[in-house]
């Protein structure tokens, strides 16, 4: 006797789709998925990091913690030079504050670097670097430097964008399979997470050139820090700075918007910022050669 | 940078599980129908008893094992198919070779040892390897069962 396995028919037990098919339809479900669910959560995230009381902030960074961050012993400029610039500073941001109708904690600090920049952080530190002096011509374009930093701290813009950031890092680790969540405090990438997008460098202009307005009386000399980097936009030095600044375009054009029609005088650097000042632009010329 | 290289390296794999864990299955399938054919007189059942006319035959035990790895494709496709749940495509095509395969080698045992037809099949499934990582490393497939020979 001789009995036959039968031909089973294919497609079956298996399928006979492309794998590919199936992988991409599930690559965009839930990356969909995924985009979704981090734009919602980022989005409560800044908004309820609104209500972070401004103290914790001021704990978590100490002035030990800024004084740090801001290396505060310079080599390039004599001390006595530094202090007084950075007193000076403190002048103008009082002056402005006091124009303020819920002056917030804040305190400056001038950074030895060359590269041409600002930055607020949490806890209502403001840094400015010294290669941001040869930017400027007279005290209303600092003023508008620091009424912008000033402006960050006021609408919590720092601790907002911690959260964000902060929240999409987890989410990301979360995905990768990465439990290392100790790790990512203890970056020292930190303060890149504090990256403002548009709407608030925006908002913060706005809120300046309001402060300006009225310690000044006038917004004239507002746009002086930006116009000085797109006129060098070719520079090594400012590369950095429109990376992380864009539109610098439309928010001169923005500020120009508010200044007065008749020339109006401007304020002359107070003489230690001016003094430092010279000394950085020499500095800045050797290192562009 | 760090996760532009990871991504890279993710994406290679990928690359890699895809085009050779393909080139495999097909080619895999491709033999496997073609023994399948030349086999198809050693009778195959899961019945427990012979039919009456193997009655009279010897019996045997004949096996069949094969282990089969699965490929980084199949692996993520079925990482990503676990949030969304259904049918694990990936791995059904796997199992089916393996099953297949081992029956075909124990096809294969039985007709070296002269036997008309194997009775009382039985498949044994366990995973190996991968059992650390979450994921599914390999798997294994026994098929055996009774060969009958004819007596001479």
């Amino acid at each position: 006797m001789s009995l036959k396995n039968p031909k089973i028919p294919e497609g079956i037990n298996a399928s006979q789709e492309n794998p590919l098919k199936e992988f991409f339809w599930l690559l965009l479900g839930v990356g969909i998925s995924i985009i979704i669910f981090v734009a919602c959560i980022s989005y409560f995230a800044q908004v309820l990091s609104s209500y972070i009381p401004f103290e914790w902030e001021e704990s978590w960074v100490s002035e030990n913690l800024a004084n740090q961050l801001a290396k505060k012993e310079n080599d390039t400029f004599s001390t006595s030079d530094f202090e007084q610039a950075q007193r000076s500073l403190e002048t103008i941001l009082s002056g402005l504050q006091s124009k303020q109708s819920t002056p917030s904690k804040i305190k400056i600090h001038l950074i030895d670097s060359t590269i041409p920049n600002a930055f607020a952080t949490l806890g209502g530190h403001i840094f400015i670097n010294t290669g941001l002096l040869p930017h400027i011509e007279s005290e209303n374009g600092l003023a508008m430097v620091i009424a912008h930093e000033m402006a960050h701290v006021e609408h919590r813009h720092p601790i907002q964008s911690l959260s964000r950031g902060l929240i999409i890092q987890l989410v990301s680790m979360m995905i990768f399979a990465d439990n290392s969540v100790s790790s990512m405090l203890n970056q020292t990438s930190f303060l890149a997470l504090l990256r403002y997008n548009r709407q608030m460098e925006s908002e913060s202009d706005n809120t300046a050139l309001i402060t300006l307005q009225n310690y000044y009386g006038h917004t004239e000399g507002a746009h002086e820090f930006f116009q000085s980097m797109l006129n060098e936009k070719e520079g090594r030095m400012s590369i950095e700075f429109f990376n992380t600044h864009p539109d610098v375009d439309k928010r001169i054009h923005n500020i120009q918007k508010s200044m007065p029609l008749k020339a109006v005088s401007l304020t002359p650097l107070p003489a230690p910022l001016a003094k430092l000042k010279e000394q950085a632009s020499t500095l800045d010329l050797d290192i562009i050669d | 940078m760090e996760a532009i290289i990871n991504l890279g390296i993710f994406i290679g794999l990928l690359f890699i599980g895809y085009f050779f864990g393909r080139r495999a299955e097909n080619n895999h399938y491709k033999s496997i129908t073609k023994r399948e054919d030349e086999l198809r007189d050693i009778y195959v059942s899961s019945e427990r008893f012979p039919h009456p006319p193997f009655l009279t035959h010897d019996s045997q035990l004949v096996s069949g094992s094969v282990v089969i790895s699965v490929d980084y494709f199949k692996v993520i496709v079925a990482g990503l198919k676990t949030l969304v749940g259904g049918r694990l495509t990936a791995y059904e095509s796997l199992l089916d070779r393996a099953r297949r395969e081992a029956i075909l080698r124990m096809q294969q045992e039985a007709k070296s040892l002269g036997a008309q037809a194997i009775v009382n099949l039985k498949f044994e499934t366990s995973r190996i390897s991968g059992n650390a990582n979450k994921g599914v490393g390999s798997i294994e497939v026994l098929a055996y069962g009774t060969g009958l020979i004819e007596r001479t």
